[in-house]
């Protein structure tokens, strides 16, 4: 498995020369994980094989745009299967609203699918790299039962209940759990953050 | 002027991509003002990809690259075949290589 630094390497040589084969390597490594990602998320196999495409492709053409400073690699691309995922929900139930399912887009769906702001301010872009170290070692400090409860979290948190039946847990212990684990990650990155 | 902060599980959910739109556009507004809680979505963006890491990888199906003629009209994407298909996974016809 390519390390956190050969990641970079490799998509530094996809931005800068259009290296086929260091692309081959990234997508070898990514696609299959951001398709078993998808999955676990509840798409069906085969959308979760079409995004996972679609995120390499976008590897391809925003590696350019990758900064290591902001972020690892691996985190850049979750973000673009989360995107793209959260783009391909709303398309396919349209938006939400308060009566249920409505049969159209949203107009505004583009801009409102994502919470999360794409730019960043030039001192949080500067805490990225320390903040993926600070991460990853409180990661190393959680429980085992605490990370699957948080990977758990992260494949579908609206559908706690589904994650209850996984674990043969009441919902209500889940949800705690969720919560404690989210917290005990907190109080490891304290310090970390403004 | 903020007197609220989301919860962590709202701000991880902002993270995962699993807000219904209700509460993403709640968060996305907060988030637009807020660096504390924009902060803390990034850090757990940062376990996502650790997520991805330590994910058990799944097979992509070999029939895949059908969608190829899709993914070539990609401005910028490769179109011609190499020399050696066999050295790229995303241009052979049988589709790519499975994860070893």
């Amino acid at each position: 498995m390519p390390s956190g630094d050969e990641l970079i390497e490799l998509i530094r040589a996809v931005a800068q020369t259009r290296d086929r084969s260091a692309f081959a390597v990234l997508f070898k490594h990514f696609a299959p994980r951001v398709k078993a990602y998808l999955v676990r998320a509840g798409t069906l196999s085969e959308l979760a094989e079409e995004l996972a495409q679609e995120t390499m492709v976008t590897v391809w053409r925003k590696a350019v745009s990758f900064d290591p400073a902001r972020a690892q690699v691996s985190t850049w691309v979750f973000t673009i299967a989360r995107n793209l995922r959260v783009d391909a929900l709303r398309r396919q139930h349209g938006v939400r609203g308060d009566d249920g399912i409505s049969a159209e887009p949203h107009p505004d769906a583009d801009l409102l699918a994502h919470a999360v702001p794409d730019a960043p301010a030039p001192d949080e872009r500067l805490a990225g790299a320390r903040r993926e170290a600070a991460v990853r070692q409180a990661l190393r400090q959680l429980a085992p039962e605490q990370l699957q409860i948080l990977w758990l979290s992260f494949y579908d948190a609206q559908s706690h209940a589904r994650i209850a039946t996984e674990l043969n847990l009441p919902l209500g212990t889940v949800k705690s759990r969720i919560r404690l684990a989210v917290g005990h990650l907190r109080r490891l990155l304290q310090g970390e953050e403004p | 002027m903020i007197a609220h902060h989301p919860s962590d599980e709202l701000l991880l959910g902002a993270a995962a991509g699993t807000l219904d739109v209700g509460a993403a556009i709640v968060v996305g507004a907060h988030l637009e003002g807020c660096a504390r809680c924009r902060a803390s979505v990034h850090a757990f963006e940062s376990a996502g990809g650790a997520m991805l890491e330590s994910i058990e990888p799944a097979l992509m199906a070999p029939e895949a690259l059908a969608r190829r003629a899709r993914i070539s009209q990609v401005a910028g994407w490769p179109r011609q075949r190499p020399p050696k298909p066999s050295a790229c996974i995303f241009v052979r016809s049988s589709g790519p290589r499975l994860p070893s």
